[in-house]
């Protein structure tokens, strides 16, 4: 029996009943600095990470290289995530490389060199702001469109690196570079 | 088969032939199998289907929530809607919607031709509530929500909603298929029953037909042919046993029946002359049982009882049969209980009275006995009464007869046609002094004088039929006196009509005749002094009229002589010479008057030859007022008359009657003026005139005297001849009137008087009597 033999009163109903069906507004659109904090965190869902050597108490920073975007919005998002079982925290460098960042954010207004990220070494996610950030050989950029954040993909990037990006987060990217 | 259309299903099931029962029982068992089989097929099909789909649709679910996992932790609607765009593939996912945490929906897929099926957005609570799926059904669809977990973190939910369309094609798939199968069993089963059926209903049919070809003929030599070992076949040998017992037995019972009904045919005809006979006797008859019940009643007992037989066959007796005795009226006590109880007859009962139902009461006679059967026993009565009312009446009627033969004065004899007396009577012993005893036996002669009994020749007529009424006869008494006496004789007849006697009836009248004989010698003597006394009457009126009329002359010269004594001589004589001739001539002056008087009075009995001349009374009226001018002046009276008819009379005859009413009218008047008013009137046949004063009127007692002649009531103190009445009397009867007088003393007087009517001339122009003139009086007043 087909639903076009419904009865046309309870498919009023139904309409009526059903909350908010057209005139529901879109939800209000997350500040972005928000917005991006959270994708530096689901970015770790997506991606295997390698275990290196680290113990399993260690944590899992993501380091913010220059200037701060997010403020205490990333501390209060990370807050009691965890990567394979490491606690996920913020650190700010300042103009001081560390080893065990395992992302690196790289605010767009900080020139920072190539030469600068590959320092991480291996195995270390660098996001950055703006198509030239991926071009120029970063791995992950955030982009606006449309006023959404988006983001673009350097898969060779991460390949070297070492780090496999999930087909999943590759869907969703906006442009993958290969 | 019997069909009752208002049957119920029950009996519609009893009344149904065993082989349509049988093949009804067949289908309805393979009918009740596969519909169950069915049904259990497609119930158990649809549970592990719905099993089944709810498994499928979860791994579905879980498919998408993962691919969808990237779109949600990246907000991604675009790539979430590409992945849920993957179920269309999916004819029945109805919907597919996918939302954040927060509850705002991030993509959807809408089956084409459906819309709008997802909530816009989740709840929070349901969210977090639904760590695991959760399924919810209606009627028509199944929604899966399904939360969408990355690594332990919820990213949102996924609703998935599947419609039950598969569902429902494969049970209707499923439905068809076990209808075409219980079509198909339900033919075989028909056929294979069919089939079968002939296995017991054949038998049972023949067995069936032979039941009721034995029960319509009654044929008990017929037997049920035996096919089968079974059931069926033991049957069909019980049947058959059946059947030799009741063929012997119906034999046994036809033989008693036969003998039986020659009894009751003896019994109905013993019965039916015994109704017969009961029908046509004239006694009322009636039987009961035991119980005082009525179980016979014949038409007259109907009849008395004023009932039909329906109403009193059953009755108990006592209602129906109500008597009272004649005399204290006290109902009697019921015969046919009495006798019931004392088994004894009870005899005729003479002093009671039927009361019926309308509340007639009819004398009867009744008696009542026992009815016995063949040992003795009472096992009923029977009562029969007769109405006696007629028997009563004759009986009251000759006891009246001879009462009033006894009691009448008259002798009463009867005789036989040879004159032998046979009957004597109290009058018979009254008239001739014979009594009774004395006289039955003896001939007729006895109670003639020698020689003159007439019976023989009236005897003789009597044989011929004929009744002598009334016929003198000489009788003789006892004592040898000869008697006058009335016969009257008439036959006697016997009950059919033959003469076989003669009723004498005689009546003494030996006074009668002597008294006639009497009589007839008086009227003889009343004749002769009747001649004589006309004879000496007419001489005295031929007297009267001489002596009146001559004695006129004689007297006329005494007067005349003596007045010229006196004026021949005035003055010589003296003054009692005077007072003699005055006393002459005044004496002769009465003489002449009464013999005036005299001669009216003879003139008014005499013959006169001019009587039928015509006589108009008014004229007769005025000229009596003229000869009484002078009274009528010196008193002043007044009279007053109706107009007065004209008669067939003469004149002469009138004018002294109405003159001699007037002038007494004048002379006996009161103190008063005398007032005299004349009227006339009709009465049946008659004309009343009436002469009406107020003078001092006459008292009762003299009423008759004064119309005698010479009878005078007041002597000498008012002058009169006393004649004047007794013209007046002559006057009216010699015209076949009356006259009378109505008055009391002091009250002064009406004379009255008629004529005939016939007498009145009738007149249009002058003198008439007719309704008004009559009672217009015409005053005349003499003045």
């Amino acid at each position: 029996m087909g639903r076009s033999r419904l009865k046309p009163s309870l498919l009023i109903l139904n309409l009526l009943l059903a909350p908010n069906i057209c005139a529901a507004p879109p939800p209000k659109a997350a500040p972005e600095p928000e917005v991006k904090a959270a994708f530096l965190l689901n970015f770790t869902k997506f991606i295997e990470w390698p275990q290196g050597d680290v113990s399993a108490s260690a944590p899992f920073p993501i380091c913010i290289l220059g200037d701060d975007p997010f403020g205490p919005v990333l501390d209060q998002i990370l807050q009691g995530e965890t990567v394979n079982g490491h606690p996920v925290i913020a650190q700010r460098l300042n103009g001081v490389s560390s080893k065990s960042c395992r992302i690196v954010y790289v605010d767009r207004d900080d020139k920072i060199g190539k030469e600068t990220l590959d320092a991480f070494g291996p195995g270390v996610l660098t996001v950055g702001e703006g198509e030239s950030f991926t071009r120029e050989g970063g791995m992950i950029a955030f982009v606006l469109e449309n006023r959404r954040v988006r983001f673009n993909i350097n898969l060779s990037a991460t390949r070297k690196a070492g780090l496999t990006l999930s087909s999943r987060l590759l869907s969703v990217a906006r442009l993958v570079e290969k | 088969m019997t069909l009752h259309r208002r049957g119920s299903n029950s009996s519609h099931w009893r009344n149904m032939p065993i082989r349509r029962k049988l093949l009804l029982i067949m289908m309805m068992t393979t009918g009740a199998a596969l519909v169950l089989s069915g049904v259990g097929i497609v119930a158990s099909d649809s549970i592990l289907f719905r099993g089944y789909l709810e498994r499928d649709i979860t791994a579905l679910a879980r498919i998408i929530g993962d691919n969808c996992t990237g779109a949600l932790a990246f907000d991604d609607p675009h790539a979430a809607g590409e992945t849920l765009a993957t179920l269309k593939a999916r004819a029945h996912v109805e919907a597919a919607c996918i939302y954040r945490t927060n509850g705002a929906q991030l993509a959807s897929y809408l089956r084409p031709q459906h819309a709008g099926l997802c909530p816009a957005t989740l709840s929070p609570d349901a969210y977090t509530a639904s760590a695991a799926d959760s399924f919810r059904m209606t009627a028509y669809d199944l929604t899966i929500t399904h939360p969408v977990i990355l690594k332990g973190t919820p990213l949102g939910s996924l609703i998935v909603i599947y419609d039950y369309d598969e569902l429902r094609q494969r049970i209707q798939l499923y439905s068809a298929t076990v209808f075409a199968v219980l079509l198909a069993a339900s033919f075989v089963a028909f056929l294979l029953a069919s089939g079968l059926r002939a296995v017991i209903v054949n038998p049972l049919t023949t067995l069936v037909n032979t039941a009721g070809t034995v029960s319509a003929t009654r044929d008990y030599t017929v037997r049920a042919p035996k096919a089968t070992n079974d059931e069926l076949g033991v049957l069909v040998d019980a049947f058959n046993e059946m059947l030799s017992g009741i063929q012997s037995r119906d034999a046994d019972l036809r033989r008693a029946l036969d003998e039986r009904s020659a009894a009751l045919l003896d019994a109905e005809n013993a019965r039916d002359s015994l109704a017969t006979t009961l029908a046509s006797i004239g006694d009322a008859v009636i039987s009961t049982g035991e119980d005082g019940r009525v179980v016979l009643v014949n038409p007259a007992a109907q009849g008395l009882l004023r009932r039909p037989e329906n109403q009193l066959i059953g009755k108990p007796f006592d209602d129906v049969f109500q008597t009272i005795d004649e005399h204290t009226r006290d109902p009697l006590s019921s015969p046919v209980d009495r006798v019931l109880r004392e088994g004894a007859p009870k005899g005729a009962g003479t002093q009671a009275l039927l009361v019926t139902r309308d509340g007639t009461e009819i004398p009867i006679d009744e008696s009542c006995a026992p009815l016995r059967d063949s040992q003795g026993h009472v096992h009923g009565a029977v009562l029969v009464f007769r109405d006696v009312t007629s028997r009563r009446r004759a009986d009251e009627t000759s006891r009246l007869l001879a009462a009033i033969v006894q009691s009448s004065d008259d002798a009463i004899i009867g005789h036989t046609l040879d004159g032998v007396i046979t009957s004597w009577n109290q009058g018979a012993q009254r008239i001739f002094g014979h009594t009774a005893q004395e006289m039955i036996g003896k001939p007729s002669s006895v109670l003639a004088p020698k020689g003159q009994d007439e019976m023989p020749g009236v005897l003789a007529r009597i044989r011929a039929g004929e009744r002598i009424d009334q016929y003198l006869a000489a009788g003789c008494t006892r004592d040898n006196r000869a008697i006058d006496i009335s016969v009257t004789v008439s036959p006697l007849y016997d009950a059919i009509g033959r003469i076989i006697g003669a009723s004498r009836i005689a009546r003494d009248v030996t006074e009668q005749v002597r008294a006639t004989e009497r009589l007839a010698a008086l009227n003889a003597d009343l004749k002769r002094s009747n001649e004589r006394l006309a004879r000496s009457n007419e001489d005295l009126e031929r007297f009267a009229f001489v002596a009146s009329h001559d004695f006129q002359e004689p007297l006329r010269m005494i007067t005349i002589y003596s007045q010229m004594l006196i004026r021949s001589y005035p003055g010589t004589a003296n003054a009692k010479a005077e007072m003699c001739v005055e006393n002459i001539v005044s004496g002769t002056q009465r003489i002449r008057e009464l013999l005036a008087d005299l001669l009216a009075y003879t003139e008014a009995g005499a013959d006169t030859e001019a009587s039928h001349h015509s006589v108009d009374l008014n004229v007769v009226l005025e000229k009596a007022k003229q000869n009484l001018a002078m009274p009528i002046a010196e008193t002043g009276a007044n009279i007053t008359s109706d107009v007065l008819p004209t008669f067939h009379g003469y004149e002469g005859h009138f004018i002294p009657l109405f003159q001699n009413l007037i002038g007494n009218a004048l002379k006996y008047r009161s103190s008063a003026t005398p007032e005299i008013r004349i009227h006339v009137r009709h009465a049946g046949n008659e004309l009343m005139f009436s002469v009406a004063d107020n003078g001092i009127g006459i008292s009762p007692e003299f009423h008759d005297k004064i119309f005698v002649a010479f009878k005078r009531l007041h002597g000498k103190q008012i002058p009169g001849t006393g004649i004047g009445l007794a013209i007046c009397k002559r006057v009216v009867e010699r015209y076949g009137g009356r006259i009378w007088v109505e008055s009391q003393e002091g009250q002064g007087a009406t004379f009255v008087f008629t004529l005939p009517r016939v007498l009145e001339i009738t007149s249009d122009t002058e003198g008439t009597i007719n309704g008004t003139n009559l009672h217009e009086p015409s005053s005349h007043s003499g003045d």
